[in-house]
């Protein structure tokens, strides 16, 4: 033990550059060991990228590491570090222990996830986040897991509301405060997930947030309208489940809305001022619970209204629910105001009337640049119609679209790229769409198209048909004639 | 701005390399000290010797060129050019990482970073201390000692 100091007082002559919060460090051990002589803020960044217990662990290799991981500026327990140890160790513990060896003055990260919440664990987290406020921690992650039915939600506690260095925010499963004024000036991204709001609550959060660029709320209820008036909020998403009952959205400064999920049918969600919008993602269903008619064109009409606002926004993106019922209004022939979009995405299942929304898409977007279809591969059977509807689709999809040659403005002036993604069986569907887009579109660059195949286990017997009939398929496909000569076809294939 | 702007960059074994400006401010250090009008011409980078400094102007080229190709194909490209980027030996991994660090260069440094955590993650500290090469200077007492403190991460 003696000499081992001895040694490092003599070589401590050595002039080391140190700043004020490292003491100098001791030369590395072996010539060759370059990681050790790394800057402790380099060190904590590589942690950064690290599970915790692979960040504990290199306590173990040698003096110099002993410390460095107490230091450590992001702290992230993950219930599976318990989960996968058969151990009798509970989370809660783990956390005290890491919390007390931790002596690092600012913790930048520290996010809980996964943890199963019951109302005693409320002290517990009262303490935790005393040590947060204490390191000044700028992203805080809550994600508690529900217990109970209805929820038992963590009542966030009253400090949390003026930490005035957050920056990200991300709560599952609690509770905000009526009554308490929230004051987070660097507030930019806030996630709030299977909670209770109000009105009132949001209000108050856009009111103490001035600079919040990004606001998600997933499964939430209680919200009825959501009001917008800050120009620093640029993205919006809302996903539905359970109770979720939003009314409005009125956003006029607002650049990007997503919403998802399953809605209830009486949600009535309606869209206000949305002027600014620029891209927009409707992939959201609404669970239909009787057979009523009504109820259908309810949901018909309030889809119908949503993608009337939504005419101004230049990248949309629909889901395969929402395209599904679009497909209907076409063949209803509604009349629908033209839309400025240029990037436009569409989820489609492999059923026969796709090809009516997509080509109700095509006429009504004259300005689309960019086209790109997903397959997802899934019948989608939540949807039915009767006898006589399935009737008036038997149509041969050929016809049809050669019926529709020369329609479309977007194709003879605008559509330059376009990108399918299928899996297995898809693209005998799309070969009419392809051949069409091919032999129509005047200013097309690209066509892609993405083969994801899925095989099960023990079918890599099945790979080599699926390969060959893709193979002939493909050669195919790029025989049919081209409108655009300057048209690249490009045809890539993955397997999973 | 005159984005074609060329500016020169001076390596701490003398060498220069003359690059765009666009490319130049991927680094912050750069960027603040030209904004700061305290950059000579040709900017020294002390601490980057030539061979470093050549590949991380290579990165920064690449990435500014691919930010302004509109083809989200080249994204998948470019992650598979990165992973080739980093396939270095340690010694030069090393020393990218310091230099990223150095010139504050968010994506190259965070890129390098994640190669290290890569090489530490799931690994014994046996085989840490093999590929590292640390010497381990504890006792069997002391290193019995730290494992306890915390059993958890070790189980």
């Amino acid at each position: 033990m003696a000499e081992t100091s001895i040694h490092r007082k003599s070589s401590g002559d050595r002039p080391n550059r140190t700043d004020k919060t490292n003491p100098p460090l001791p030369p590395p051990l072996s010539p060759r060991d370059l990681i050790s002589a790394l800057p402790d803020a380099v060190i904590h960044r590589i942690f950064s990228f690290l599970p915790l217990q692979d960040v504990v662990k290199t306590s173990v290799l040698s003096k110099r590491w002993r410390p460095t991981w107490t230091t450590a500026t992001d702290l992230v327990f993950d219930e599976e570090i318990v989960a996968r140890r058969g151990s009798t160790l509970d989370f809660s513990s783990l956390v005290d222990s890491v919390l007390i060896q931790c002596i690092s003055p600012t913790v930048k990260r520290f996010h809980v996830i996964r943890f199963k919440y019951e109302k005693a664990h409320r002290p517990k987290f009262d303490l935790w986040l005393r040590f947060a406020e204490g390191r000044r921690v700028e992203d805080l992650s809550l994600l508690l897991v529900p217990t109970t039915e209805p929820p038992t939600l963590y009542i966030l506690p009253r400090f949390l509301y003026c930490w005035s260095w957050l920056v990200r925010l991300k709560v599952w499963t609690c509770c905000f405060s009526l009554g308490r004024t929230i004051r987070w000036p660097c507030l930019k991204i806030l996630v709030i997930a299977i909670s209770r709001l109000s009105d009132d609550i949001l209000e108050g959060i856009f009111r103490g947030c001035p600079v919040l660029e990004s606001l998600k709320l997933w499964g939430c209820w209680g919200v009825k309208n959501i009001m917008i008036d800050s120009t620093c909020v640029k993205e919006l998403v809302l996903f539905g489940l359970r109770d979720s009952n939003i009314q409005t959205i009125w956003a006029p400064h607002l650049l990007s809305l997503r919403i998802s999920g399953d809605w209830q049918p009486h949600a009535m969600l309606r869209l206000g001022d949305v002027s600014s919008l620029v891209e927009a993602k409707l992939d959201f269903s609404i669970r239909v619970l009787t057979d009523l008619p009504c109820d259908e064109m309810m949901c018909s009409h309030m889809l119908k209204e949503t993608f009337q606002k939504l005419c101004g926004v230049t990248t949309i993106t629909i889901g395969a629910w929402c395209f599904q019922k679009l497909s209907l209004l076409e063949m209803e022939g509604v009349p629908a105001p033209l839309s400025i979009c240029q990037s436009l995405t569409l989820h489609v299942d492999i059923i026969q009337w796709d090809l009516l929304g997509i080509a109700y898409m095509l006429r009504i977007s004259q300005c689309l640049e960019k086209l790109v279809i997903c397959l997802t591969g899934l019948p989608l059977s939540m949807y039915s119609l009767d006898e006589e509807s399935k009737e008036s689709f038997n149509y041969d999809e050929e016809d049809f679209l050669c019926s529709r040659k020369g329609n479309f403005q977007c194709l003879a002036k605008h559509l330059k790229r376009v990108e399918i993604t299928i899996d297995n069986f898809g693209l005998e569907r799309l070969l009419a769409l392809i051949k069409f887009l091919l032999g129509d579109a005047l200013a097309l660059e690209k066509m892609i198209i993405k083969a994801n195949l899925n095989m099960g286990h023990g079918q890599e017997h099945v790979r080599a048909t699926i390969l060959s009939k893709l193979l002939v398929v493909s050669q195919n496909m790029l025989s049919y004639r081209r409108a655009s000569r300057n048209a690249e076809v490009i045809f890539s294939h993955s397997f999973k | 701005m005159a984005t074609s702007r060329k500016v020169t960059l001076l390596s701490s074994d003398g060498e220069s390399f003359e690059v765009e400006q666009s490319v130049a401010v991927e680094s912050i250090t750069i960027k603040d000290s030209i904004e700061e009008g305290s950059a000579g011409n040709p900017i020294p980078v002390p601490k980057v010797n030539s061979k470093i400094l050549a590949k991380v102007i290579e990165y920064c080229k690449k990435h500014v060129e691919s930010a302004k190709a509109e083809d989200r194909v080249d994204d998948e490209d470019l992650v598979a050019w990165d992973a080739d980027f980093v396939k270095v030996d340690q010694a030069t991994l090393f020393d990218l990482i310091r230099a990223a660090n150095f010139l504050n260069i968010k994506s190259l440094l965070d890129l390098t970073c994640q190669t290290v955590a890569d090489m530490i993650k799931g690994k014994t500290p046996e085989e840490k201390r093999k590929t590292f090469t640390i010497r381990n200077d504890f006792t069997p007492e002391e290193e019995e000692e730290v494992r306890r403190e915390n059993q958890w991460a070790f189980e």
